[in-house]
């Protein structure tokens, strides 16, 4: 190895310890600053050291270490979620690379955990990467892929909902709104499989069962219980409760 | 004739044994009624309904007898098909509807129609236009045909809130009107209301007519409802009025959406690109605080409110965040919240920020 190469080495080293070291401090200062005992610190921070060596975001992994010592699962417990959470991460990591993003964000890769976590198929990761107009897409897209099908939608569904919705040029910010979307719609009596069939069937979000015609003529309360709401039309929309 | 009318609209409507929606509403009103009935009125009133993706129907039957003496029923069944035309986001349908008024003293009155229906959706937007052919009968027992035409249009600019505006115009044997209306409905936490107004123009110029509707979740099974306001004429004879009701409605099969209600997430966006969230839920606790991945789970206490609520503002940019709550000191999925698996044995709610 020529001199050269060790003094490029060497600066990148020296330029970037530094960094990896206030990384390190932050994980132990935080958790140092919620009282956790030294044990429990060196058991995340060693786990947490690993997963960036391996260029595995960070962040998902001391969120997970906060929340359990936050609600006072032992440190072997804690160690073992950190664990299952960092080879997700390198899964996901995986399959986004193979949709042909070789250089995936933080994001994105934790996107792509969080994804196969709730039940995502590799396949359906990739789709969602592949097809996003850019690396802030993918990782919201999902995200709310993941959110849609904890709510309650079907994986495909879930996926093809974010899909199209990447199609209508929104700012991938606008993505988190999906799951508000399907929440509204829930919440007016529609139920998750005609939801996802609906999706499916390429209708997008689904049209509110009603219709134009003669009944909406009859405005008056009638006797009374129904009000002039219900007389509003022939198959009115359902109304929310 | 009044028979086959009853039979169609039931027949719209088959769906009682297959219903996903059946309430009963008691309650009082204060209203005039086919002009011979005037006054106060208790009443009885079942509400069954289905919504599928392609299908969408509600019966609605109720009963009234007023404290001067006198009693009025009325029946409506409204019903509606969609199929999706290609793979675009068009879809064709028929809809058929019928209102039966039968009153004491042999006084009926009823409408009947079907016709297709077209509906679009665009982002937000759903767009719905439709045709029918139907007779009604008229207050003084004449039969009439009439036909129609209707534009309406969906937009749903906030998950809680719906706005809908419509216009139609009729034409019979005998009259020709039209209606342009809107309907405005906001949903906060366990309570909706509701603001309908109109105009109708041509034979049956009335002048406009408007009300507010209110629904208040009170419990598990339990809203209650109330309304008021004025209503114009229409073309079977009724003459114009005003109303006031109020009742309780219970659920038989599914409770209101909102019995397990979850938490109420208001958000608005601030000028550095992150959004102010209002997060609200009711909880009968005595502590409540809410931790997630946002804030480190560090659990942060809410504020209790005066109508049993708790509060808190969080200020996030658009994501999706893990948490939980803590109610007397114990970590809690909030009630009507689909929860995820922690990976510590327990499990989280999923909180999604809007951009």
């Amino acid at each position: 190895m020529s001199v050269l190469r060790w003094a490029v080495l060497l600066a990148t080293a020296v330029a970037v310890a530094p960094s990896l070291l206030a990384q390190e401090r932050d994980v132990r200062a935080e958790l140092a600053a919620r009282g956790a005992p030294p044990e429990f610190v060196n058991v995340v921070a060693e786990r947490i050291a690993a997963a960036r060596a391996a260029r595995m975001p960070a962040g998902p992994l001391l969120d997970k270490a906060l929340e359990g010592w936050a609600k006072h699962v032992p440190a072997q417990r804690v160690a073992l979620a950190l664990e299952q959470l960092r080879a997700r991460l390198e899964t996901g990591r995986g399959v986004v690379v193979a949709a042909g993003m070789l250089e995936p964000t933080d994001a994105v890769v934790a996107g792509a955990a969080e994804a196969l976590a709730r039940g995502l198929t590799p396949e359906e990761v990739r789709e969602l990467v592949s097809r996003a107009p850019g690396p802030e897409a993918a990782g919201a897209g999902l995200m709310v892929a993941a959110s849609l099908h904890a709510q309650g939608l079907e994986h495909a569904a879930s996926v093809r909902a974010v899909v199209e919705a990447y199609g209508t040029d929104l700012d991938p910010a606008r993505l988190y709104e999906l799951p508000s979307v399907v929440a509204g719609l829930a919440g007016q009596g529609m139920r998750m499989s005609d939801l996802a069939r609906r999706i499916m069937q390429g209708g997008g979000l689904p049209l509110p069962p009603m219709a134009g015609g003669v009944g909406q003529s009859n405005a008056r309360p009638g006797a009374v219980p129904i009000g002039p709401g219900a007389n509003q039309g022939v198959g009115k929309e359902k109304r929310r409760q | 004739m009044i028979r086959w009318l009853t039979a169609a609209g039931l027949l719209a409507c088959a769906f009682p044994l297959a219903a996903q929606e059946a309430s009963l509403l008691l309650g009082g009103a204060r209203t005039r009624y086919a002009d011979t009935l005037d006054g106060s009125a208790g009443f009885v009133g079942l509400r069954l309904g289905i919504g599928r993706s392609a299908v969408g129907a509600q019966l609605e039957a109720a009963v009234s007898r007023f404290v001067g003496g006198g009693w009025a029923t009325q029946l409506s069944a409204q019903s509606s098909a969609l199929w999706p035309v290609g793979a675009g986001p068009a879809m064709l349908g028929l809809a058929a509807g019928a209102t039966l008024n039968a009153i004491e003293g042999g006084i009926a009155t009823g409408i009947g129609a079907v016709g297709p229906m077209f509906a679009v959706r665009a982002s937000r937007v759903h767009l719905v236009a439709g045709a029918a052919a139907g007779a009604y009968r008229a207050l003084d027992g004449s039969w009439s045909r009439i036909a129609s035409g209707s534009v309406r249009a969906y937009w749903y600019p906030h998950p809680q809130v719906a706005v809908d505006v419509s216009g139609m115009g009729i034409g019979g044997d005998t009259l020709r009107f039209a209606d342009l209306g809107t309907h405005v409905r906001v949903t906060g936490g366990p309570a909706q209301i509701g603001l309908l107004g109109g105009i109708r123009t041509g034979d049956l110029s009335d002048g406009p007519w408007g009300s507010v509707e209110m629904a208040l979740v009170v419990g598990h099974r339990v809203t209650i409802e109330a309304s008021a306001g004025r209503y114009p004429r229409d073309l079977t004879g009724f003459t114009g009025g005003a109303y006031g009701q109020v009742g309780m409605r219970i659920f038989a099969l599914r409770g209101p959406a909102a019995v397990r209600v979850p938490p109420q997430v208001e958000a608005r966006r601030t000028d550095a690109g992150r959004v102010r969230l209002t997060f609200r839920y009711r909880a009968p606790a005595t502590r409540l605080e809410v931790a997630g991945d946002w804030n480190g789970w560090t659990p942060t206490p809410l504020t209790p409110e005066k109508d049993g609520c708790w509060s808190v503002e969080i200020e996030l940019p658009p994501g999706a965040y893990g948490y939980a709550l803590v109610a007397n000191g114990d970590w809690v999925l909030p009630d009507g919240v689909a929860g995820v698996d922690d990976g510590l044995g327990g499990r989280v709610a999923m909180l999604v920020v809007p951009g």
